[in-house]
């Protein structure tokens, strides 16, 4: 066989391989959510503080709530004002239980519930979307002159707070920027608009974590929700603390 | 005021007085002191009320004769909570002062008023973490699981579950309590309830109780079960489950299989009226059910729905119901003859009025909707509880206004309805509690 030839035969065995290689370089889709869901609280164990503010019908309100993850596990405890103070919100896989001060009694509730304005439970925990939706990539758009993937994401099962979403990451930094939130309709019923000016350390990596999310309601324009997230803590969280039978004080 | 319950009260506020206060100090420098100060917490709450009752005219309480129901009540309650978490222990303590007032409109005691002040501790409890996922703990407690509203069956403790008037607290009774955290998804609890602390037990005679909880979490739902027995060698298995059937939907169940029952039941007597209210079947070895099922939906806009189906074995089935009419009909007649049998009729009507029994009959279901944090300052329920046994039927309206960040005004009102032979319509005919909440 003729130099020539061996060539050839060489180019038709590798070139699969180039192929493959090239869709390496370009990390899959629940790969590039994954990542997202990193810089929205889904590492392992972490706290930080969430400052809500809403106003809904030009009344505004304003809650602070620690919140700590670790595996499936959140809790989010309220912290001001004092009206809300103590009340607390597990939440653990899919399952979600509301804690209030005076009543002994945890009471299960839906991920539907709402938590303030436009926020519903399932926004103050950290997101899980690359394990709970399949995604689909749309294609590339501009979000405020950062050049993001554009994912459709569809509820794997009905369980998850929102049946479909439009979600931008950003290209360059893997993070979330803008996610729209549709009904089982197809009704687009809230947007969401995100930043990312925290940093924490994981694995001896600098990760950018979220540092605000802008939630505003697609149906009553003025109605915003404000989530500006601080003192995050990268740091061993024990189990202890999210269980409901230790959970339970005055 | 108990005598243990001030002395408890008296040394944790010395400690909860001194913590701050070396803090603040040159103590200061000592990191023990800052830790011991960093893990404190105070909060109070005032709560003021008032209640408007209006008795039903019922065979077990005629012309308000028999129970003697004050109409007009004022309560005033401080409630401090003190709480804190140094290192491997975490103590709690919720003493409570009350001041009331009550005011009587009926015969034979109108216009009577009477005042009482009293002091207690409501709750508290010694926790420390033993190993690394073993609690061990003490204390006056008021536990609760599960998820229904109208009624927890697996809880062998405690038979109201502090769901119809959040305002009014549950008297706590004292458990030691080791729970160990197995893995992320099963705690395993002995439970030992020790005394019955605040807790009165007009004729169900106390006695302590061992249990064996155990919880298991899993991705969309959750399994509980519990097994105990009391000193009586009463026993009761329990078991509740919630799943997550969609994102605006929980379904859920609770039940138990209890042996024999404290409750009283009518049986044939030789006495003059021919039945007696008795507690035949408390030793028996007869087992008795009770099951729950629910359903609760979250629609978009807020509110959330409420169903639940009751089957309670230990109340009255038919025959039983009958006899029971029969015998307070001829109780009450007894009762307000002022002859011969004025204190059998009386007797009667006390056992009626305590038959150790959470309801009367065996079939119930509730409807309630619920909303929170409605404009972020309303929360409302609103409750139909009917028994399906006998027609009568209860509506519960609570609600909940927050004025502002420290002051909240709160409503719970119950109206029965009924014919006056029926459940809900034996005690009152209608209360009305207004009150007001500071917060600090």
């Amino acid at each position: 066989m003729s130099g020539g030839w061996k060539m050839l035969l060489l180019l038709m065995v590798i070139s699969p391989f180039f192929g493959t290689s090239r869709a390496w370089a370009q990390p899959s889709a629940e790969a590039i959510i994954a990542k997202a869901d990193q810089a929205r609280g889904n590492v392992e164990g972490i706290e930080w503080t969430a400052d809500i503010e809403s106003v809904e019908r030009h009344r505004k309100q304003q809650r602070t709530l620690i919140i700590r993850h670790r595996d499936d596990n959140n809790l989010a405890e309220f912290t001001s004002p004092r009206k809300v103070k103590g009340r607390k919100l597990l939440m653990k896989d899919r399952n979600m239980w509301f804690i209030k001060p005076g009543l002994r009694k945890p009471v299960p509730i839906s991920p539907r519930q709402k938590l303030i304005g436009g926020a519903a439970n399932g926004d103050i925990a950290s997101t899980d979307y690359a394990g709970d939706y399949d995604a689909v990539l749309l294609g590339e758009e501009k979000i405020d002159d950062q050049l993001c993937y554009l994912f459709e994401l569809t509820a794997i099962d009905g369980k998850v707070t929102y049946d479909r979403i439009h979600y931008w990451v950003s290209k360059d930094r893997n993070v979330a920027v803008k996610a729209d939130f549709y009904t089982v309709s197809g009704k687009l019923f809230k947007s969401a608009r995100f930043e990312h000016e925290n940093w924490i350390n994981v694995n001896g990596e600098k990760l950018p974590f979220v540092s605000r999310m802008i939630i505003s309601n697609a149906l009553v324009e003025d109605d915003v929700t404000t989530m500006t997230y601080s003192a995050v803590v990268v740091k061993p969280i024990p189990l202890a603390a999210f269980n409901l039978n230790l959970l339970v004080r005055h | 005021m108990r005598g243990a319950g001030l002395r408890q009260i008296l040394i944790f506020l010395s400690l909860v007085v001194l913590i701050p206060g070396l803090a603040d100090g040159s103590e200061m420098q000592n990191p023990m002191f800052s830790e011991l100060a960093s893990g404190f917490d105070a909060e109070m709450k005032i709560s003021a009320y008032g209640q408007q009752v209006k008795p039903s005219d019922s065979r077990l309480n005629p012309d308000n004769r028999f129970l003697k129901l004050s109409q007009s009540k004022a309560q005033v309650e401080l409630r401090p909570e003190l709480g804190l978490d140094f290192r491997r222990l975490a103590l709690d303590v919720s003493p409570r002062l009350k001041g009331g007032w009550q005011r009587w409109e009926s015969s034979p005691d109108e216009n009577e008023t009477d005042t009482d002040l009293e002091s207690n501790l409501i709750y508290w409890r010694a926790r420390l973490r033993a190993l690394e996922s073993v609690y061990i703990s003490y204390g006056r407690e008021n536990l609760q699981w599960g998820p229904s509203y109208l009624y927890s069956p697996s809880n062998p403790f405690f038979k109201d579950n502090g769901k119809q008037n959040p305002h009014l607290e549950i008297d706590g009774m004292d458990f030691a309590r080791l729970v160990w955290l197995e893995s992320d998804s099963v705690t395993i609890s002995l439970i030992h309830l020790a005394g019955p602390g605040l807790q009165e037990f007009a004729s169900d005679s106390f006695s302590q109780t061992t249990a064996l909880k155990i919880d298991f979490v899993g991705d969309s739902m959750t399994l509980g079960t519990i097994v105990s027995r009391n000193f009586e060698d009463h026993q009761q298995i329990g078991a509740w489950g919630t799943w997550i059937a969609s994102e605006g939907l929980l379904i859920y169940g609770e039940g138990a299989l209890v042996r024999g029952t404290f409750g009283r039941y009518p049986r044939h007597s030789e006495n003059v009226f021919g039945l007696a209210l008795a507690r035949t079947n408390q030793r028996a070895n007869q087992w008795f059910p009770s099951a729950l099922g629910g359903a609760a939906y979250t629609f978009y806009f807020g509110p959330t729905f409420v169903i639940e189906y009751l089957y309670y074995g230990p109340g009255y089935v038919n025959d039983q119901a009958e006899d029971y009419d029969r015998l307070l009909n001829t109780a009450k007649k007894a009762f307000i003859s002022q002859g011969p049998d004025t204190s059998l009729g009386a007797q009667t009507l006390g056992f009626a009025a305590d038959k150790g029994l959470r309801f009367l009959r065996q079939n119930y279901l509730l409807l309630q909707v619920h909303q929170s944090e409605v404009g972020n300052v309303f929360d409302y329920a609103l409750r139909w509880t009917q028994n399906l046994d006998d027609g009568s039927g209860q509506l519960t309206l609570n609600g909940d206004l927050f004025v502002s960040d420290h002051v909240n005004l709160f409503s719970v009102s119950l109206f029965n309805f009924g014919r006056n032979q029926t459940e809900f319509k034996e005690i009152m005919d209608y209360s009305q509690m207004l009150g007001i909440k500071f917060l600090f």
